[in-house]
């Protein structure tokens, strides 16, 4: 079997959620062998190997962090050239789009991005994506080279399945070119002690019906009680009621958690583009008229400033 | 872009600012905000948090109905045919299907008991 190159995102926390997502994925097409920038400390091999990876290369040049994607670029591009993989497979998101993009034109090789699903017919890689704000999905066959894709968090579900991963520490030459764009400086966001909304099971996201940031207060509430992540509709974060990276749709994140509870949400279709995948839907609105009662499993037409409170009350009271 | 035409490249920036010859951004991923600096020549891409579009006005717009149209060959641009075009995709779309729809389930009518049966659906699924 052949070697798929799974590009890991790690925090200080150890191996993000979504490359977990991608060993998954990797699994079906040949051999994960996932590619570390940084610290490859002996919890973040251990998570990889645990989830598939059956090798771990650490790239532990400074150069990854002090510039802009480029130098991971090249690292990739020199791994790849070595372990002639079948696919390359990256997370999508700002610098998981910039490395695959590089990388596939350096290697002359097809590219998939925001891709759902991937996989292998003899030595053909296809991916589907969704595509038109949700409503279609297309299947795309890469034609040549190693194929990248870059896959949406939260599409498919990582499970977890044993392996011993090799430690294999690979130099690299970075070129100038690749010195272009220096990071100044990176704060890591400050944990709100909330789960991570792309990662969460469970998330209450609010929209204009909240009526103002005070409004948005019982979103926060309704989520602590549940255990939830918090998400808003593009209005409430246009409107400073909300911080931008909480922002659920096509300009924003794509969730797809086992519950969404989407409340004083209209349902844009923009907005559905973001949310519409979650395996339970439960809507609280006054107008029930809006349109996202018709994605919804259970739907509660009425005043989300009562309706939520009370839901509070009652998980509470169910929770002992 | 910028692989192969030597420019410098900043990418998603949500802020931008010029001073110089040097551009700054912030971008901001899943885990961090990031401050990235550039000289020019760059390519910066960016994300709508960097402010309103600026429409243009009636003139304008009947002003640029006017604007030279140039048509530039393969050739103009040293690019091998092969290159481009069917002959030259790494890549083909096999499929294109509708999503399946999904189909609206129990609505309820807040009458005071709404928060209670909301939480019985909830607590059904497991998640309470």
């Amino acid at each position: 079997m052949s070697e798929v190159l799974v590009l890991a995102e790690t925090t200080a926390a150890g191996v993000r959620k979504p490359t977990l997502e991608l060993l998954t994925a990797a699994r079906a097409l040949g051999e994960p062998a996932a590619v570390v920038f940084g610290d490859a400390s002996d919890q973040v091999v251990s998570q990889l190997a645990e989830y598939g990876a059956t090798k771990v290369y650490a790239v532990g040049a400074p150069e990854m962090q002090e510039f802009l994607s480029l130098p991971k670029a090249e690292a990739v591009v020199q791994i790849a050239q070595a372990s002639n993989p079948v696919a390359i497979l990256v997370t999508s998101g700002p610098e998981g789009k910039d490395v695959a993009a590089r990388v596939a034109v350096r290697l002359n090789a097809g590219i998939i991005p925001d891709a759902t699903t991937v996989s292998l017919d003899g030595d053909t890689v296809s991916a589907v994506q969704t595509v038109f704000a949700g409503r279609f999905q297309a299947t795309s066959q890469v034609l040549r080279g190693p194929a990248v894709v870059t896959m949406r968090p939260n599409a498919t579900s990582a499970e977890a399945a044993p392996a011993s991963a090799g430690v294999e520490s690979v130099d690299v030459s970075v070129s100038d070119g690749a010195k272009g764009a220096k990071v100044d400086s990176r704060e890591p966001k400050v944990s709100t002690g909330r789960p991570e909304l792309t990662d969460a099971a469970m998330v209450v996201a609010g929209g204009r019906g909240v009526g103002s940031e005070e409004g948005f207060g019982v979103i926060e509430k309704t989520a602590d009680a549940l255990g939830a992540a918090v998400g808003a509709s593009r209005t409430v974060t246009d409107q400073h009621w909300a911080p931008h990276e909480l922002q659920v749709g096509q300009t924003g994140k794509t969730v797809a958690p086992s519950l969404y509870l989407a409340a004083g949400i209209s349902g844009a279709i923009q907005h559905r583009a973001g949310m519409q995948s979650s395996k339970t839907i439960v809507v609280v609105n006054k107008d029930a008229k809006a349109p996202l009662f018709q994605i919804a499993d259970f739907g509660v037409v009425g005043d989300l400033h009562a309706v939520l409170p009370a839901l509070v009350d009652e998980v509470a009271k169910r929770k002992g | 872009m910028p692989t192969g035409s030597g420019a410098n490249q900043a990418t998603f920036a949500g802020e931008l600012s010029v001073d110089g010859s040097t551009v700054s951004i912030r971008r901001d991923t899943d885990v961090a905000s990031e401050r990235v600096s550039v000289s020019l020549p760059a390519v910066v891409s960016v994300t709508d948090q960097t402010g309103e579009a600026r429409y243009p006005a009636f003139k304008a717009i009947m002003g640029a109905k006017k604007k030279p149209i140039q048509t530039m060959s393969l050739a103009d641009l040293g690019v091998d045919a092969a290159q481009v075009g069917w002959s030259g995709a790494s890549s083909k779309v096999v499929d294109v299907s509708p999503t399946p729809a999904r189909t609206a389930g129990t609505i309820v009518n807040d009458d005071g008991t709404g928060a209670a049966q909301l939480a019985d659906f909830l607590a059904g699924r497991g998640f309470i």
